[in-house]
């Protein structure tokens, strides 16, 4: 608990002056990228790592949120701290509705039908042509100003430390350990008053805020937002930086959006063979590190007998 | 009302593909519980395959069938033993990712070898309609139709009738009652994911010898027979058959009289409902209880 | 047989009757528990103790009858709800959160007294501050209790069998219940730890819980713990009595010779 708090700290910090050490755009594009994906990979954990259900449908939440900010930006002309705040809150609405019907069903079934979802809103995103006018999608979203990569960089670094903050509180708290129980021990959970239903329900709704935010972010950074907001692929990219990172750690899914930010950057080069590379990157994670990096890590530790990861009552009394 | 048997009529020739194709699955996802989303891909490498051999090697296109069933099968097979075998028993989520990787892998390949052109396999004979009273087909058509439903049958018989099948079935059953009684249940894991893989590509090359094979068809495949398997009840031989002339039905139907471009969305819609009324499927028994 | 009680009963099952298909695994059972009780539920493998566990916490909907807990039908209640109001069990097959530490196991079992809004959540003021320091307290005083301090930072999965069962109890009890049903819980301790697990058992009516329901194969637990015996055999009531009184019943004999003897 406090080594990662202490984890997150430092990395804010670091993240607070990079733009004073980077002024190359390029740079800072990549790194507004990955803080994008930050929030992402840490929304879509909540529901990954401590709810322990498989999501394959967070794309709808990212998308939602995406449309709701380049709508009322296109249509109303609001500013972006109007419209991504109400993207983030209509995401959440999404994410109550999909998760009344989903968070039912457990296992393949939960996995499969939160993508039908994502899938049921690109198709509407591709054909509902007055409203998202279809794959075309929907250009010239206002920049509220904003003309800086660095002025978008302090906006996404705050959205990324109110998601890790509000993640760390629900982590951290009584409701938090709530989902753990149930991702655990369902029979356990309910045996001591927690309901599955409801606990589940939190940490989604929570994570689609969040995920609805960084799509009214990416809205208005790219200027521009297509049906590809719901697309698989970018499902798929999510998912692979929670995973590899580390589920269900707080840290992991920052390590992991970073660390594959980078790397699809750098195999840009030629697309295809980029993306051959990737998967073959997937399948190895699976196969050799599948706690993710921050599992990795914290078995090193533990094999050297220094502090393991985990909180004490001690240490706890004398704070 | 002839439209209305005509719509049918597409709808059953589309529902016999998706069948094929959710036989593929229902014995991986639904018997084996691997969320397979490289099953696409195996799809699209059926069709891929096909063009291959008949249109760039020239061969018959039935030989063609038989070579792309045997390398799909072996294909499967090598998955199963070094890539699946390694994460069985861990609950769904590494065989999830695991797949999510072949698949990258295997369309990204795919476009790096042949390009995202459409290749369309070359047909047993040459094209040309066929009237059965007011309904339209073609001769190709047909002929996949009835390949794909010998290959439905000849899966059924394997399971049913066979030494593997009878060891498929106490392996799904109960693993560890099988393996004391003998039964090998590695090669059964790998037999069955290679059964499922071939089955896949079977669809894959007969509908590309209608249509066309595309590198980047898998993703919707793969969603589409996850569908349908859903619909039919996991792991059920025929509810997956079933199914799948369901939603090649359903779909004819309302991309006839309602709107052609939303079809694919008919198919989560109907997984949506399904799972909320009758979330064993439609067609199987009631699931056990914890 | 329980006129001689003149209270309300705390638990109060009335004509209980399960069927899975065509198997009968409960009928017409009807029991009660007073306050301050501590009561043995036994039988034969498969008479249906369990199934009754089931029924009696709303992991099963009972086929026939009603359960009533604090003078309140509680028969078509969820296990959560049923649990909020007081009446809390632990598994036959040990559930136990396995990737979690014995203390991180029994804090989570405080869920109830530390339930916050959403907004608590995210800024949390004093009193959730104090709820948290108390549950920690609280988790530390009932691990030590239980004898388990030494494997207080000991993740579960690390635990002995029979530490995991004093594991199991340590969580039910962290959920404050009134009544605690236990299954099985000395299964898996020799019978050194099963004397000391009953004395612990004892010493929780009155201190932690107001009444006790144990499921137990190990007799001479049974036996020296309860006030009252309630004797299953094919899903039916079978006997009830004192403990030396069932124990000296012939049908109850032959129940379990009879199994001895198939
Ligand atoms: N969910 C279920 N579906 C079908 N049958 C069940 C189910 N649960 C229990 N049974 C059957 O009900 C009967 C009673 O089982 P139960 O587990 O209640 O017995 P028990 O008294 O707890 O036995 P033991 O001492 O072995 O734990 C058994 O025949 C069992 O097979
Ligand atoms: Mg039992």
């Amino acid at each position: 608990m406090t080594l990662e708090r202490n984890t997150l700290l430092v990395a804010l910090v670091g993240a607070l002056l990079l733009p004073f050490a980077v002024t190359d755009q390029y740079l800072l594009h990549l790194a507004v990228m990955a803080l994008f994906y930050v929030v992402l990979a840490t929304s879509l954990n909540l529901v990954v790592g401590y709810v322990g259900e498989f999501s394959l449908g967070h794309t709808a939440f990212l998308g939602t949120g995406a449309y709701t900010a380049a709508l009322l930006s296109t249509h109303a002309g609001l500013p972006l701290w109007i419209t991504v705040p109400v993207a983030g809150l209509v995401a959440a609405a999404f994410g109550f509705a999909i998760g009344a019907i989903t968070l039912r069903l457990q296992g393949p079934y939960f996995v499969i039908v939160t993508l039908a979802f994502a899938e049921v809103l690109r198709l509407v995103a591709n054909n509902w042509i007055a409203v998202t006018n279809g794959p075309m999608g929907l250009a010239g979203i206002g920049q509220s100003g904003l003309t800086d990569k660095r002025e978008f960089y302090f906006v996404i670094l705050a959205l990324a430390a109110l998601a890790l903050y509000l993640s760390y509180r629900f982590v951290y708290s009584n409701a938090g350990r709530a989902a753990v129980a149930v991702r655990e021990n369902r029979y356990v959970a309910q045996s001591i008053g927690v309901d599955p239903f409801g606990a589940a329900m939190q940490a989604f709704v929570l994570g689609a805020f969040m995920a609805g935010l960084a799509g009214g972010f990416y809205a208005h950074y790219i200027s521009f937002v297509g049906p590809e907001v719901f697309q698989f692929a970018f499902m798929a990219t999510i998912i692979i930086m929670v995973l590899m990172g580390g589920k269900g750690t707080l840290v992991g899914p920052i390590v992991g959006a970073v660390i594959v930010t980078l790397l699809e950057e750098y195999l840009r080069e030629v697309q295809e063979l980029r993306l051959t590379l990737f998967g073959l990157i997937v399948m190895a994670i699976v196969l050799f590190l599948p706690n993710g990096l921050m599992g990795f890590v914290a078995r090193r530790r533990e094999q050297h007998g220094s502090t393991i990861l985990r909180n004490t009552p001690a240490e706890e009394k004398t704070v | 009302m002839d439209l209305f048997l005509q719509y049918l009529a597409n709808g059953l020739v589309i529902g016999a593909f998706y069948a094929l194709s959710a036989l593929g699955l229902t014995l991986i996802f639904g018997l084996m519980r691997v969320v397979n989303f490289a099953h696409g891909e195996f799809y699209m490498l059926g069709g891929v395959l096909g063009w291959f051999v008949t249109a760039h090697l020239g061969l018959n296109f039935f030989l063609g069938l038989a070579l792309v069933a045997a390398t799909m099968a072996t294909l499967g097979w090598l998955v199963d033993r070094f890539l699946i075998e390694r994460v069985r028993g861990q609950g769904e989520e590494p065989g999830i990712l695991l797949t999510i990787g072949l698949s990258i892998f295997l369309v990204n390949a795919t476009l790096l070898v042949v390009g995202p052109a459409p290749m369309k396999v070359a047909g047993a004979f040459a094209e040309g309609p066929v009237f059965i009273g007011p309904i339209i087909v073609t001769k190709l058509r047909l002929l996949a139709v009835a390949v794909g439903a010998a290959a439905i049958l000849a899966a059924h018989l394997l399971i049913r009738r066979t030494r593997l099948g009878r060891a498929m079935r106490a392996t799904f059953q109960d693993p560890m009652a099988a393996s004391l009684a003998g039964i090998r249940t590695k090669h059964v894991y790998a037999a069955t994911f290679a059964l499922g893989c071939t089955l896949a590509a079977l669809s894959g090359m007969l509908l590309a010898s209608v249509y066309s094979a595309q590198a980047s068809i898998g993703g919707l495949v793969s969603l589409k027979s996850f569908v349908v398997v859903i619909l039919g009840g996991m792991g059920s031989f025929a509810g997956a058959v079933a199914g799948g002339l369901l939603l090649g039905i359903a779909e004819a139907m309302w991309g006839g009289y309602v709107a052609t471009g939303m079809v694919d969305v008919i198919g989560f819609v109907l997984v949506i409902l399904i799972l909320l009324f009758r979330p064993q499927g439609i067609f199987s028994a009631r699931a056990e209880r914890a | 047989m329980n006129a001689l009680h003149d209270a309300e009963p705390l638990l109060r099952a009335d004509n209980l009757t399960m069927r899975f298909g065509g198997l009968t695994a409960v009928r017409d059972f009807s029991f009660e528990i007073m306050p301050g009780e501590i009561v043995g539920l036994i039988g034969p493998n498969g008479a249906g103790k369990t199934t009754c566990f089931n029924m009696l916490t709303g992991f099963y909907t009972p086929t026939e009858g009603r359960v009533r807990f604090k003078g309140v039908d509680i028969t078509n209640r969820k296990p959560f709800a049923i649990a909020r109001m007081g009446l809390v069990r632990s598994f036959q097959k040990t559930n136990v959160m396995k990737r979690l530490t014995v203390f991180e196991n029994v804090l989570t079992g405080h869920y109830l007294d530390g339930r916050q809004s959403l907004l608590e959540t995210f800024l949390p003021g004093e009193r959730v501050r104090r709820a948290e320091r108390a549950a920690r307290d609280s988790a530390a005083t009932i691990i030590e209790m239980m004898g388990l301090g030494r494997r207080m930072n000991a993740p579960a999965h690390l635990l002995s069998c029979g530490e995991l069962r004093l594991l199991e109890v340590a969580v039910a009890l962290a959920a404050k219940p009134t009544l605690l049903m236990l299954d099985e819980p000395a299964a898996g301790l020799n019978s050194h730890e099963a004397a000391g697990f009953g004395e612990t058992l004892r010493t929780l009516v009155g201190r932690y819980v107001q009444s006790l329901l144990v499921v137990e194969h190990n007799m001479g637990l049974v036996m020296s713990v309860s006030d009252r015996v309630v004797v299953l055999n094919f899903g039916q009531k079978l006997a009830e009595g004192r403990p030396h009184e069932v124990q000296a019943n012939p049908d109850v004999v032959e129940a379990y010779l009879g199994k001895a003897a198939a």
